[in-house]
């Protein structure tokens, strides 16, 4: 099966000095293939979220390459990196980060807009993608009229429209109680399953730990562990 | 021989006598802001503070030529939960062929409370005038239109209806030339622009603009005729200024046109009045239709995207508004005004008012909102609530 994804001896380090450096990765190598639904642990402090936002495109590599279906991001400029990440990336944060000003069908159709999708396509694709994540109905109540863990269906939803080839998710049922992270879990393990949907997430969760097909485990940096479950 | 900075300084002050007329001139403003929604969200807490410094060269080299030169800084400091500092990164300038990253400090993402310095060379332009002829070549301001709210025959940098400060409009490269013939005078421009996105170092004649204008005046009213090619788009527009019983009237009338895809073809216009009171009173209205608008809340959202609506720099989407505003003079130092703009299909509405003090010479305080009020889903119900002070010294 094709690698979707592929970091080649990426290392990050932050700050200037000697003194303050700190190497938040360290030569990092690591494939991900369509259709994975692969989980990222590790302690606090052990590069998670800085590892996804290096596959991301939201923060350059201070060495190495990423690829993404072949194409080396970190020699993308500003625009070009954006629209890339556009068409190719859905990240979902753990804070949702849900336009507040926009009900949860703009939330997510705004990204069809700037892909240029014609109006009618664009709202099947929405009312879809709701359908998907189990909001149908709800797609005029604006993100305060809605449960945390209903936000988050509504950002996974924005992060699914665009028909990304992966979808980056950090920490996405840490600000979830336990039935609600279970709930967002079952419905991403669907949507996995029936459409394919690669997913890479950071997680202290237990339950997405279970889960996962695939657990990669970082410390301190480095990967020290990679197992298929 | 190293020669410090600030002989050097002295120098070049000290030369500008020799060389006619120069001054240097600017002001310092600090705006704090105080930002919420809660119509949307009542979670809606975010503040910031920004520090507009500007200062502007003006020298007359001689009775005929002139240069003027303006610089601004503005470090913004703050905390968003909206994504403002994400908002302001994207920012950028129209028909601007020499074109500068305004981000001297871009936001940290993973700072709760960012900071930026978004930087503007604004103005760089030499002009020649004579009795009956000017130009100017470079980068100026070039505006249109007398509404006072929403002119239907600027396309180039207007103001959004929440910008607070609203003195000096951003400036555009151009070459502007003006022959003027009794009462009436020929307005010519070409406005230069670059296709940032596609990395080109040339201009671009899909990102510039032409205009030409012919403006009269007949019994003291002030008639233009207007055609204009920006981006692709043709505009045709008419503009009026003149006086009834003791007001000051004005309409104004643009039709755009392009092929374009996705483009649509609209009209716009804006016609209003001023009154003057005794006792310092002032109130004006002006009702604007925006044929390129919409009167479906669902088509809200698509439409700021479409490619119409964003090559005229519009920043309504809807179709018919108006707008009601009174003013006091309390004194020759102080006045308030309170009004507000009207969306009158959805029924939202942009409450805008300000109290002005001159304290101090060359000193102004300023306290002022703008709030949105009305049904769920309205134009101006979206619109984040602001409560600002604003402090201004000129120097």
């Amino acid at each position: 099966m094709e690698n979707i994804f592929e970091c080649k001896k990426v290392s990050k380090n932050f700050g200037k000095t000697k003194q303050v450096l700190v190497h938040a990765l360290k030569s990092v190598d690591l494939e991900i293939k369509k259709g994975e639904f692969t989980a990222i642990i590790g302690p606090s402090g052990s590069g998670k979220t800085t590892l996804l936002n290096i596959m991301s495109g939201l923060d350059n590599p201070t060495h190495g390459k990423v690829l993404l279906k072949g194409n080396d991001i970190t020699k993308m400029d500003g625009n070009e990196l954006s629209d890339f990440r556009r068409d190719h990336i859905g990240f979902v944060f753990q804070s949702y980060n849900l336009l507040p000003v926009l009900t949860a069908e703009e939330n997510i159709e705004y990204i069809l807009i700037i892909q240029g999708v014609p109006e009618k396509e664009r709202k099947e694709r929405v009312q879809k993608a709701l359908i998907e994540v189990g909001l149908k109905g709800l797609g005029k109540k604006f993100p305060n009229q809605l449960s945390g863990g209903q936000q988050q269906r509504v950002a996974i939803a924005r992060a699914l429209v665009g028909k990304p080839d992966i979808i980056l998710a950090d920490e996405p049922t840490a600000n979830l109680d336990s039935v609600n992270g279970r709930a967002l879990l079952d419905m991403m393990l669907k949507l996995n399953e029936t459409l394919g949907v690669t997913f890479v997430f950071s997680t202290h969760d237990p339950l997405i730990m279970n889960e996962a097909k695939r657990l990669i485990t970082l410390h301190d940096g480095k990967i020290v562990e990679d197992k298929i479950q | 021989m190293k020669i410090k900075f600030s002989k050097l300084l002295l120098i070049f002050l000290i030369s500008l006598n020799a060389f006619g007329d120069a001054k240097l001139t600017g002001y310092v403003k600090a705006y704090p802001q105080y930002f919420t929604n809660t119509f949307v969200d009542d979670e809606i807490n975010d503040f910031m503070l920004n520090l507009p410094l500007r200062a502007s060269f003006f020298w007359d080299m001689s009775d005929f030529w002139g240069l003027e030169f303006s610089w601004q800084l503005i470090p913004m400091v703050g905390q968003s939960s909206v994504g403002l500092f994400n908002l302001l990164t994207t920012i950028t300038f129209d028909y601007r062929a020499i074109y500068t990253d305004p981000l001297l400090v871009k936001p940290n993402e993973n700072s709760d409370t960012k900071f930026i310095l978004f930087n503007n060379p604004d103005r760089f332009f030499v002009s020649y005038s004579s009795d009956n002829f000017t130009m100017e070549v470079g980068r100026q301001i070039v505006a249109f239109g007398s509404s006072r709210f929403v002119n239907p025959t600027d396309v180039v940098t207007p103001f959004g209806l929440n910008t607070i400060d609203r003195e000096v409009r951003p400036g555009v490269d151009a070459v502007r030339l003006k022959y003027f013939w009794g009462d009436y005078n020929l307005d010519i421009g070409m406005l230069f622009g670059k296709d940032r996105l596609l990395k080109k170092s040339d201009v671009s004649i899909k990102e510039s603009a032409i205009f030409v204008r012919a403006v009269g005046t007949a019994g003291g009213n002030d008639f233009y005729l207007m055609y204009q090619r920006f981006k692709e788009n043709n505009l045709f527009g008419v503009d009026f200024t003149g006086g009834l019983g003791g007001a000051t009237i004005w309409a104004e009338y643009s039709y755009v046109n392009s092929k374009k895809q996705d483009s649509i073809d609209y009209s716009r216009l804006t016609v209003g009045g001023q009154y003057f009171f005794v006792g310092e009173w002032s109130i004006f209205g002006e009702y604007h239709y925006n044929g390129i608008g919409t009167n479906n809340q669902d088509e809200y959202l698509p439409l700021r995207f479409n490619v119409s609506h964003r090559d005229a720099n519009l920043f309504l989407i809807g179709k018919h508004y108006l707008a009601l505003f009174g003013t006091h003079k309390f004194s020759a130092l102080n006045d308030i005004s309170l009004g507000g703009t009207w969306n009158l299909i959805d029924s939202s509405l942009l409450i805008n008012g300000l109290f002005t003090w001159n304290n101090l010479e060359n000193h102004y305080v300023d306290v002022g909102l703008f709030a949105g009020v009305g049904a769920e889903g309205g134009e101006f119900v979206r619109y984040l609530d602001s409560y600002y002070l604003a402090y201004r010294f000129y120097y």
